[in-house]
């Protein structure tokens, strides 16, 4: 017979992620400034998202802004609760391959949460490219679709976006590029075609300054 | 033996410093002395003899060894370390189960972010009376002071830089360590769900500048 060693059980018990001991020092600030109750209600919060598979640290950060921000512990609670449902409601509109990350699953609550439907989040997400900023392209789905474009308008920019190259700061550019157009006087829906055009085009999607013609 | 005897078997004397009736001892001791040393090396090719003769390993031994971990044997334990280990095992399993879904580049981490995928942002804020300005933000668990921003001249503007990963994140900017407002300048905002409104910032690489 011969004695296990007492260090490696204990190497083995603490080969944990090191990133678990940074949430698990924000669990530990967020229940420290909770009420007990609240906070035993924010544990089994947590602990049910697990279960059902869904991400934990939006929850978590969502308490912390809560107590950050002073909020009453029972509408942090609420907050915690209704984000869960959300990033459920996420999670089954995303392909679940690739697996989507927290902050993918994030993005798409909040467009989802800004009235985008989740067939057009399903649609985006269809045509994903790997090298893309999926959130950035989410969230501009969610500018566009706030802005009135028919969602079919607005995911086709996107589309065209693909096909110009994923290029980051080319996409910032289409939200600002369709509120001008609509300032000038363009519906929605029309601004929206003449910026799919313009990524098509290859061309600045930012249209001329003031005083030296519009576009039609 | 005699102590001069064993200062000249040790090289201290000579044979001629040594008194005459002990000089034919050391002769003997000599002799006996250089035959030791003649048969005190290794036998030639002792290692590779031995090598030979050790048990050759064979697949099967492997086999065997692997077979031998999962058969059942007795395991001694002592009682205190294991209870430490066993209580160290539940609490990572009480507090860690959570991080282990987490993706780590979107940790809510207070203070720091994953190194990877780190993009330096700039935020600015135009606060004349302000006595402290910080940005707080999912990418610092909403800490309303690890990040404050200065205020490098007089003219009331407040700047600073965070390392923030690559992605959509929410902030807001903490004047005098109480009051939240929302940044003016963002690129977009979305409700907080506690009568506020958060401002987005999306942060691709390369990293970019950002003012407000």
């Amino acid at each position: 017979m011969r004695a296990l060693p007492t260090g490696l059980l204990l190497a083995l018990a603490l080969a944990i992620p090191a990133s678990a001991n940074a949430q698990a020092g924000a669990l530990e600030r967020a229940l420290a400034a909770l009420p007990a109750p609240a906070a035993e209600a924010l544990r089994d919060a947590l602990q049910q998202a697990a279960a059902r598979g869904l991400p934990t640290d939006p929850l978590l950060n969502k308490a912390l802004e809560g107590t950050a921000k002073g909020a009453p512990a029972e509408r942090i609670l609420l907050a915690v609760r209704e984000l869960a449902v959300e990033l459920e409601a996420a999670r089954d509109a995303l392909p679940a391959n690739p697996r989507p990350s927290s902050g993918e699953l994030t993005a798409t609550a909040d467009v989802m949460r800004r009235g985008v439907s989740p067939e057009a989040v399903r649609q985006l997400a269809r045509g994903r490219t790997a090298d893309e900023p999926f959130e950035l392209a989410l969230h501009t789905l969610g500018d566009l679709v706030e802005r009135g474009l028919p969602v079919e308008v607005a995911l086709e920019i996107l589309s065209t976006w693909r096909e110009d190259g994923v290029d980051a700061e080319r996409l910032r550019t289409i939200t600002p590029a369709v509120d001008r157009l609509t300032r000038a006087g363009m519906t929605p829906e029309r601004a929206g075609r003449e910026v799919a055009r313009d990524l098509g085009r290859g061309t600045p999607v930012t249209p001329p300054a003031a005083g030296r013609g519009r576009r039609n | 033996m005699h102590p001069e005897l064993q200062r000249h078997l040790d090289g201290e004397l000579s044979r001629d410093e040594l008194p005459p009736e002990l000089r034919a001892e050391a002769d003997v001791w000599r002799e006996l002395l250089a035959g030791v040393r003649m048969t005190a090396g290794a036998p030639t090719e002792l290692e590779h003899r031995v090598m030979l003769a050790l048990p050759h390993r064979t697949a099967a031994d492997w086999r065997d060894r692997l077979t031998a971990l999962w058969q059942p044997r007795a395991v001694r334990v002592r009682p205190l370390p294991a209870l430490l280990a066993a209580a160290a095992a539940a609490a990572a399993l009480v507090l860690g189960p959570a991080a282990w879904r987490a993706d780590p580049a979107d940790e809510p981490v207070a203070g720091g972010v994953a190194a990877a995928d780190v993009v330096y942002v700039q935020f600015v804020l135009s606060a004349p009376h302000a006595q402290s300005v910080a940005v707080a933000g999912d990418f610092n668990g909403w800490a309303p002071s690890t990040h404050p921003l200065v205020q490098t001249a007089a003219d009331g503007v407040w700047r600073g830089v965070v390392p923030i990963p690559a992605g959509v994140h929410k902030y807001m900017f903490v004047i005098d360590g109480a009051e939240w407002v929302t940044d003016p300048g963002a690129e977009r905002y979305i409700d907080d769900g506690f009568g506020m409104r958060n401002a987005l910032i999306s942060v691709t690489r390369p990293a970019r500048a950002r003012s407000s």
